[in-house]
């Protein structure tokens, strides 16, 4: 009997476990105690600690000490602007950490106050899973498959993997959440089946996943069982509350229209509002199944009934300019990736607003009525169900699956690629960034380049790792450093130091560095210390990158030139220490200092000009 | 006792009388709520008159039962309706003498 590995959805606001059973041969949704979903909460209290529904319904008694959305902090240090600004809204409180500068939660547990990190928290939630899962399963769990945002990076991937530890769980993989959906409908199956019956090319799948909160679109290329994430985007605020929002405000000018003093009186009770809301999110439900629904709620304030009625039209109407949003979103995400309408063979739904009838309309139409939309599996539950089907093929090594998963059989190596979002590389002397993996490297990877000393018989080498765009790492976000001592003692440029780049299937980066000659060796894992990129940040660097590329060529083609100087003016005075000419000792004298006081600032031109006068004074050509 | 019976008109025990109206039946579902839901709103009472839980809590407790009897479904019935109705009272006078005492 194989060892089960588990598939984790670590949701936000809710999580999800699912399972291959080998019994029905199929993949379970594993019912936890608060239900097929599990608010991603948990709550301290003087006897212990709840997890799930129980530590969500005891909130209002115990607001400082129960703990949620987690997810939007996880692996961001303390100093980094999200965590500050999702703080804010925290009714709990969050401090900084004292060693990294990591993000902590103050709560009271047991009577005493506890310092806990996201990843703690976190960790209690796939605990409370896992837990589940055993007892559904009759046997201990101890592997899982967990999703992750594609827009994560590496700090947060790391932090997500560290609580799958802290709960007890060895993470055989942490997957992109689209592609978790994309495998839940069994695509990577479906594309061997028909490899095997028509010719069918590399094809690509659109992801789109609206949640209750955030909005994401991926697109990603399948090849031979093959994923590779090409694009994504999205809004971290964008979700099913601002379709509530848009009722809520038509009801309450509803509510003006008919008495302006019960308007008022609404306006101001939270619990006239908050009954509202309730029944006005009932209503968008029932209109995913009905034309029409009513909202009712009575003695919403003193003796007024609200009721009214809603027809799928208005609520439509209502919205009109959110769901083209959306749907504009997927275009651009789209456009990104180079994909064009006719190269996109499904799209799957994900997150429970994708039942709104009109969103699928619309994007049934986009593809002009071409592709049937992906929306069989419970869309809260579909990044679960496919993170389980990963667990499953890893737990059989690809060989073993039931009817649904007949076409993984077919491909024992299926591999799930996803991409480095930003390059990453190293700082070279003159503060430029010289890159080892390439954005939208699908990962695993590993590269190594060869480096040398700038200094003779320097034997330490400050090792400094980046990640962006651009060509100066000043404009680029450092990740860590460290030393590399032992090196050969010798002239500089003779050493020959191999760094190497290991980026996992998890995206964790782990960077070594060797000495050819003395096998000096010194190795990093990327630690959170410092504020990591937002996905904006990303977006923005990206952006940015683009915009100054012409100015950092230009940089890179000055600091070339700088080092050509350099060498020409070293061997100049080699030869004039040879001959001694009184001019020539005073004119390198010049240059020599220029070189080293003024040529930091200087130009391209500038910098030729000096190169001009050693080549008319020496007739050396500087290039 | 056989005598006994024959004599209120009950034959071989065929007969037996309704303990609630027929009306009853369909309302049942949504009366068990909402009795269910008025221990609730006497048990939040209770906490506050103890000093088990403060003004906030309770604010918040009662918003979460108005929602609750808001989801209480009365199928067109009018009197579950007011039952309904009177629940809401009941609870926000719970919420109202709470605020007064804070002040």
């Amino acid at each position: 009997m194989t060892e089960p590995i588990i598939g984790i959805d670590l949701g936000t606001t809710y999580s999800c476990v699912a399972c291959y059973d080998t019994k029905t041969q199929k993949v379970e949704v594993i019912e936890s105690p608060s239900g097929r979903t599990m608010p991603s909460w948990v709550s301290f209290t003087p006897e212990g600690k709840l997890v799930g529904m129980a530590a969500k319904s005891q909130v209002a008694s115990n607001p400082l000490n129960t703990v949620y959305d987690v997810k939007r902090i996880i692996g961001r240090s303390f100093n980094d602007p999200v965590t500050a600004e999702e703080a804010k809204s925290f009714p709990f409180r969050v401090v900084e950490g004292s060693a990294h500068g990591e993000p902590k939660i103050i709560v009271d547990w047991r009577g005493e106050t506890k310092e806990l990190r996201p990843e703690e928290i976190s960790a209690m939630v796939l605990a409370e899973l896992k837990l589940a899962a055993e007892r559904h399963l009759g046997q201990p769990v101890k592997s899982a498959v967990i999703t992750v945002p594609a827009h994560f990076n590496n700090q947060q991937r790391q932090a997500t993997k560290d609580a799958g530890r802290i709960a007890g769980l060895d993470v055989k993989r942490i997957i992109n959440e689209p592609t978790a959906a994309a495998l839940s409908y069994g695509l990577h199956a479906k594309k061997e089946n028909e490899a095997n019956g028509t010719t069918q090319g590399k094809t690509n799948v659109v992801i789109f996943d609206l949640g209750g909160g955030t909005f994401d679109v991926s697109v990603l290329a399948m090849d031979s069982g093959v994923f590779e994430v090409k694009a994504t985007g999205g809004d971290t605020h964008l979700g099913g509350e601002d379709f509530d929002n848009a009722i809520m405000d038509w009801c309450m000018e509803h509510i003006k229209t008919k008495d302006a003093s019960v308007y008022k009186q609404v306006k101001e009770s939270a619990r006239a509002q908050s009954r509202l809301r309730r029944a006005v999110e009932n209503c968008k439900r029932v209109l995913s199944s009905s034309m029409s629904a009513e909202i009712e709620v009575d003695s919403l304030v003193g003796n007024f009934d609200f009721v009214v009625t809603l027809d799928r039209s208005k609520f439509e109407e209502l919205n009109a300019n959110l769901f083209k949003r959306c749907i504009d979103t997927v275009k651009e995400v789209m456009s990104d990736a180079a994909c064009k309408i006719e190269d996109v063979s499904d799209i799957v739904l994900v997150g429970g607003s994708t039942r709104i009838p009109c969103l699928q309309t619309a994007l049934y139409d986009m593809f002009n009525g071409r592709i049937e939309l992906c929306k069989s599996v419970h869309p809260d539950e579909a990044v679960a169900h496919g993170a389980a089907v990963q667990g499953h093929i890893l737990a059989t090594g690809g060989s073993g699956g039931g009817r649904d998963l007949a076409g993984a059989e077919a491909m024992t190596d299926l591999l799930l690629l996803d991409v480095t979002p930003l390059s990453l590389g190293i700082e070279l002397e003159g503060k430029q960034m010289s890159t080892l993996i390439k954005r939208n490297t699908p990962i695993p990877c590993k590269k190594t380049r060869t480096y040398t000393t700038v200094d003779d018989w320097q034997t330490e080498i400050d090792v400094v790792v980046y990640e962006g765009e651009r060509a100066h790492v000043d404009a680029n976000n450092k990740l860590g450093s460290f030393v590399i001592s032992g090196v050969q003692r010798a002239r500089a440029g003779e050493p020959k130091v191999d760094v190497t780049f290991a980026l996992d299937a998890n995206g964790i980066l782990n960077v070594s560095a060797r000495d050819q000659v003395t096998n000096a060796e010194a190795r990093a894992q990327i630690k959170a210390e410092k504020g990591r990129l937002t996905a904006e940040d990303i977006d923005k660097m990206i952006a940015d990158a683009e915009q100054y590329r012409a100015k950092d060529d230009e940089l890179n083609e000055k600091i070339d030139y700088k080092s050509a100087l350099e060498e020409a003016l070293f061997t100049v005075q080699s030869k004039v220490s040879e001959t001694n000419k009184p001019n020539e000792v005073k004119e390198l004298a010049d240059l020599m200092d220029w070189l080293e006081l003024d040529s930091e600032s200087a130009s391209l031109e500038e910098m030729k000009k000096r190169g001009r006068v050693i080549e008319d004074t020496w007739g050396f050509i500087v290039a | 006792n056989g005598s006994t019976t024959t004599g209120i008109g009950l034959e071989n025990r065929t007969k037996i009388l309704l303990f609630h109206s027929p009306l009853y039946e369909q309302d049942r579902e949504g009366i068990e709520k909402l009795i269910l839901l008025s221990k609730e709103i006497e048990r939040i009472d209770t906490d506050r008159q103890n000093h088990v839980i403060d003004n906030k809590t309770v604010q918040e407790l009662i918003i979460q039962v108005c929602c609750k009897l808001d989801c209480v479904e009365t199928h067109g019935s009018e009197a579950l309706r007011k039952v309904r109705k009177s629940m809401i009272v009941k609870a926000e006078n719970v919420a109202h003498v709470s605020d007064m005492s804070e002040r």
